[in-house]
């Protein structure tokens, strides 16, 4: 797992590790019962504070995405991962939904839409 | 916050009256693991304050302990590390006889830490204190100071003197401190760049009151800047704008209240807002000088 902190985003630096941890786990860059970085070393890593480092590890443990074993750290959770997965599906949806919107107004059809991404997707 | 925390610094209702400037009421709890930021404008107090704690001067009023124990006694003496504009050093000897003069106050001091802190901080024993840079100082000062293990670290102005690559392996040993030895540091600079990175609590002092002490990211989360038009601004006033800089047609400030305007849709899009650096803070929050 690799993550890039950019001191240039709208997101929060906590937001920031936040998003990417989910990256990790959804990619099966970390498992279910794997560790993460401890707080400290983490923020070390980075370069920024304990805090900032703990609060991002608080936001993934009250979505369930990760658990925390008192003494030891924290770990990836085993059941999230699809919730998470599906999570990410509703919002490919809504993306759609609202791309299929913009190509109505467009009057772009249906096959037209399907030519396009036939020919965007391999590329 | 993690586990269980000792508080490592504990600070209460301390006053000191000097003739011309009192350090008023000033309260803090750092504890152990944390990185703590002193910041204020010269004469703020950041010096007095951190010469109470270290008992270099008396205080008129209040408590300071460390790990719970008084901060005038041996044992807490024992656990603190310190990096001044000068030390206690003495001007003529070699950095070797200072440390060996010097270490047998502490009952944690390291010979071997010393001497590998002194190569990596390229030091050499042979040189004398008094010929040193001041960025130099203040590296043989922490070296000194990490070679007993302390528990708490204080500094004052540390990175002042440093060249900008130094100060970037400085911040790494800070946090290797913290990682390992569960260290606790408190450390004013006006090199804010350097707390945005790492600090936990921020604790800003102006005019010798205490301004704030807050996490890093309550700061962030509750005063972001705003910016809007000139002709906006009364319509911030509920909010308590604190300092406000004019533009030609516009104006920036923080706001004491940032709730009102956040919870207040229509009313927030008039307005930009930004994550401020602490150098911003800082200038929000200080009293203009004219």
């Amino acid at each position: 797992m690799n993550i890039v902190i950019s001191n240039t985003s709208n997101l929060a630096i906590y937001e920031q590790i936040v998003a990417q941890i989910k990256d990790a786990i959804i990619n099966k860059e970390i498992l279910a019962d794997e560790p993460l970085p401890s707080i400290r070393s983490l923020a070390r890593d980075l370069q920024i504070s304990v805090i900032t480092t703990s609060r991002a590890y608080d936001v993934l443990v009250s979505e369930g995405l990760v658990y925390s074993q008192p003494g030891k750290g924290y770990y990836v959770s085993k059941a999230q991962t699809n919730m998470l997965k599906e999570k990410r599906l509703q919002l490919i949806e809504a993306n759609m939904m609202e791309l299929i919107n913009q190509c109505k107004n467009a009057e772009i059809t249906k096959d037209d839409m399907i030519a396009m991404i036939n020919l965007l997707y391999d590329n | 916050m993690l586990d269980t925390e000792k508080i490592s610094l504990e600070v209460r209702n301390l006053s000191k009256k000097w003739s011309d400037f009192t350090l008023d009421n000033i309260n803090i709890s750092l504890p152990e693991g944390y990185i703590m930021g002193l910041i204020g404008k010269n004469g703020s107090g950041k010096t007095t304050l951190i010469n109470c704690i270290l008992d270099g001067v008396k205080k008129n009023r209040g408590r300071i302990l460390i790990n719970g124990v008084d901060h005038r006694r041996v044992a807490a003496k024992n656990d603190i590390g310190f990096v001044l504009e000068e030390g206690p050093f003495f001007m003529d000897k070699t950095l070797a006889e200072n440390a060996y003069l010097f270490s047998r106050f502490y009952s944690n001091w390291s010979d071997a830490a010393f001497s590998n802190y002194l190569s990596i901080f390229e030091l050499k024993d042979f040189m004398r204190y008094a010929n040193l840079s001041k960025g130099m100082k203040a590296k043989f000062q922490l070296a000194f100071a990490l070679s007993h293990k302390p528990k708490l670290l204080i500094m004052d102005e540390p990175t002042g003197g440093m060249d900008p690559v130094f100060r970037r392996d400085f911040l790494n040993i800070l946090q290797d401190l913290v990682c390992e030895l569960n260290t606790a540091v408190l450390f004013s600079t006006h090199i804010t760049g350097d707390l945005d990175k790492v600090a936990d609590f921020v604790t800003m002092l102006d005019e010798g009151k205490q301004v704030f002490t807050m996490t890093k990211e309550e700061l962030m989360d509750n005063y972001p800047i705003i910016r809007g038009r000139k002709e906006d601004i009364h319509l911030i006033k509920e909010g308590r704008p604190m300092r406000v800089r004019k533009t030609t047609n516009g104006f920036e400030t923080i706001l004491e209240n940032y709730n009102i305007l956040a919870r207040n849709s229509s009313l927030s899009e008039r307005f930009t807002k930004s994550r401020p650096s602490l150098e911003e803070l800082m200038y929000f929050f200080s009293e203009p000088l004219f």
